[in-house]
């Protein structure tokens, strides 16, 4: 088994007092896909918010342990935490305004925060931004880099998030609903990319989707949550063939399966 | 049946200081009939939400024609725009989106009609109505966006776009960012409005298998064309384009 990089140890976390995630572990290794499916409001976000430290401090209360190699995520500074954000772990958000500013370009601020991180030249950034975009499919990777915000299309600023967090190359990713805007062939070249980080560079991605295709296409393993509550936790392909929990069942069974040719 | 939208070699350029001019929609035409629900689907930047923005009005088209129930609205202007507006309401993706995060769903659904001259009281009781018929209990008028589910809130986003009695909703990806029982709960809610105050859905949407499912008629766009037109069953079963037969091969 490769290193171990991210573990949870009973973590519960409470918005102004009432429960929203309860409970849950898990372990997150080198080179792993771990999808969390749910449905929507289960807590798949504020999982997520959680491990960051991004909940907001005034309403949130989080119990429980979050270690990234050995260091406990909880007893860090937000000093400390915003040096791991990113750099060490990485975050695809579900909505990209989060993610994006909205009065520059997409270029300058690619390369600001690739510049933050390491040194590196904007012609340097830019050729390997551009690279990536051709990957994840844009038709024109010049002009997206020229491009303001406001000026692409919702799952082009998708992508332009995807490749964000992806170009500083944290050894672990948190990626939430990021094809949730994608056409499927879009859909297709993203998952072909965090598929290929997780085995050519070890990155770690934590992939939190309602689409069980998107699972079925990428997870090694699969945890599927209910009202904050872990169901199900195992390899995927096990949870998938034979779901043990009818909280899963009904979210297999709910998920619309396009008809074929007869 | 007559349509009910009709549009017209529409074309839309946008310029960009350093990479020019970039035609977004190019010569579109196509009709939508009154109840029906037409579907679009196509590549990601291929210009859906763009076209969806000038039928709507929302931008300005650099070229062709929209007839709105027999009528040119492609040069009306200010005031001219306003029954444009009310008959044709979109639906977002993010259903957090319709509305302000520091006010209520109610004050938000109710908007339009205090806009309009209603008195409070008359807005409440249409408030009341409005969530009822999207399947929300009173007392989500009270709550705020981040206290209600995904589902719950886009349910409160139709109803705030039912609240000027439109006779066509846009859903720009409306169902993209809920789960599987969510989406079709959803699609059930929208079908019963379409019977019960005939309306006319522009459904713009990437999940074929909803598309299937949901649509009458489903347009293909490719950079800013319609590359292939046709019932669902048609465009999914025998595509002839490049493109649709790469997304119906892609498809989960
Ligand atoms: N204000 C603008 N200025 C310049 N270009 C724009 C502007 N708005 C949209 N575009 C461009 O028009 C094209 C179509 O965008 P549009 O938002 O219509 O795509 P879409 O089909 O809705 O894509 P998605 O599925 O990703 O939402 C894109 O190339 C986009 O960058
Ligand atoms: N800032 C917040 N304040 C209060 N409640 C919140 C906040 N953020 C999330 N919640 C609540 O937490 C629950 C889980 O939400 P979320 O993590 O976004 O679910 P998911 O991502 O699985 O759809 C929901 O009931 C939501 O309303
Ligand atoms: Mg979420
Ligand atoms: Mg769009």
């Amino acid at each position: 088994m490769n290193e171990e990089l991210l573990r949870l140890q009973s973590v519960s976390i409470f918005m102004e007092g009432e429960p929203v995630v309860d409970d849950i572990s898990l372990t997150l290794h080198a080179g792993e896909m771990l999808a969390i499916a749910g449905e929507s409001g289960s807590g798949k976000s504020t999982l997520l918010r959680a491990i960051l430290g991004l909940l907001p401090k005034e309403r949130a209360t989080v119990t429980g342990n979050i270690f990234f190699r050995g260091q406990n995520l909880k007893d860090c500074s937000p000093r400390e935490l915003r040096r791991i954000r990113g750099e060490q772990i990485g975050m695809i958000f579900q909505h990209t305004e989060e993610a994006l500013c909205p009065v520059r370009t997409v270029g300058s601020q690619l390369y600001e925060t690739i510049a933050a991180h390491r040194r590196c030249t904007r012609a340097k950034a830019k050729q390997e931004a551009l690279k990536l975009f051709d990957l994840l499919r844009f038709p024109d990777a010049a002009r997206i880099w020229n491009s303001y915000p406001f000026e692409l299309s919702g799952g082009m600023n998708q992508r332009v998030g995807i490749a964000l967090s992806m170009l500083l190359h944290p050894p672990i990713l948190l990626a939430d609903e990021p094809t949730s805007a994608l056409d499927v062939t879009a859909a297709r070249q993203v998952l072909r990319q965090l598929l290929q980080i997780r085995d050519e560079q070890q990155t770690a991605v934590l992939l939190v989707t309602h689409d069980l295709g998107v699972v079925r296409a990428a997870a090694d393993t699969l945890l599927v949550l209910k009202d904050g509550r872990a169901v199900e936790y195992g390899p995927a392909a096990d949870v998938l063939e034979s779901p043990q929990s009818d909280d899963t069942k009904a979210l297999l069974q709910a998920a619309p399966i396009l008809r074929r040719k007869p | 049946m007559k349509p009910y939208l009709s549009v017209q070699h529409l074309t839309k350029t946008f310029e960009q200081k350093k990479s020019g001019t970039l035609t977004a929609v190019q010569g579109i035409s196509f009709s939508l009939c009154c109840g029906e629900t037409l579907g679009i689907v196509g590549e990601s930047g291929s210009g859906k939400s763009t076209l969806a923005r000038l039928i709507t009005r929302r931008i300005d088209p650099t070229g062709g024609t929209i007839l709105l129930d027999g009528a040119d609205i492609t040069r009306l202007k200010g005031k001219a725009l306003r029954p444009v507006y009310r008959s044709m309401q979109m639906v977002f993706q993010h259903p957090a989106a319709s509305f302000d995060p520091r006010r209520t769903l109610g004050d938000g659904i109710g908007e339009s009609l205090r806009l309009s001259g209603c008195s409070k009281a008359e807005t409440q009781r249409r408030v009341t109505r409005l969530l009822a018929d999207c399947g929300l209990s009173e007392a989500f008028a009270r709550r705020y966006p981040h206290e209600v589910s995904g589902g719950e809130c886009q349910r409160a986003a139709i109803a705030r776009a039912l609240a000027g009695d439109p006779a066509m909703l846009i859903c720009d990806e409306a169902t993209s960012a809920l789960d599987a029982t969510v989406q079709q709960q959803i699609l059930s809610l929208l079908r019963r409005l379409q019977k019960e105050r005939h309306l006319s859905y522009l459904f713009i949407c990437h999940n074929l298998a909803l598309v299937q499912f949901f649509c009458d008629r489903v347009l293909v766009m490719h950079d800013g064309r319609i590359v292939e037109e046709g019932t669902p069953d048609d465009i999914l079963f025998h595509p002839t384009s490049d493109y649709t037969k790469e997304l119906v091969e892609a498809a989960f």
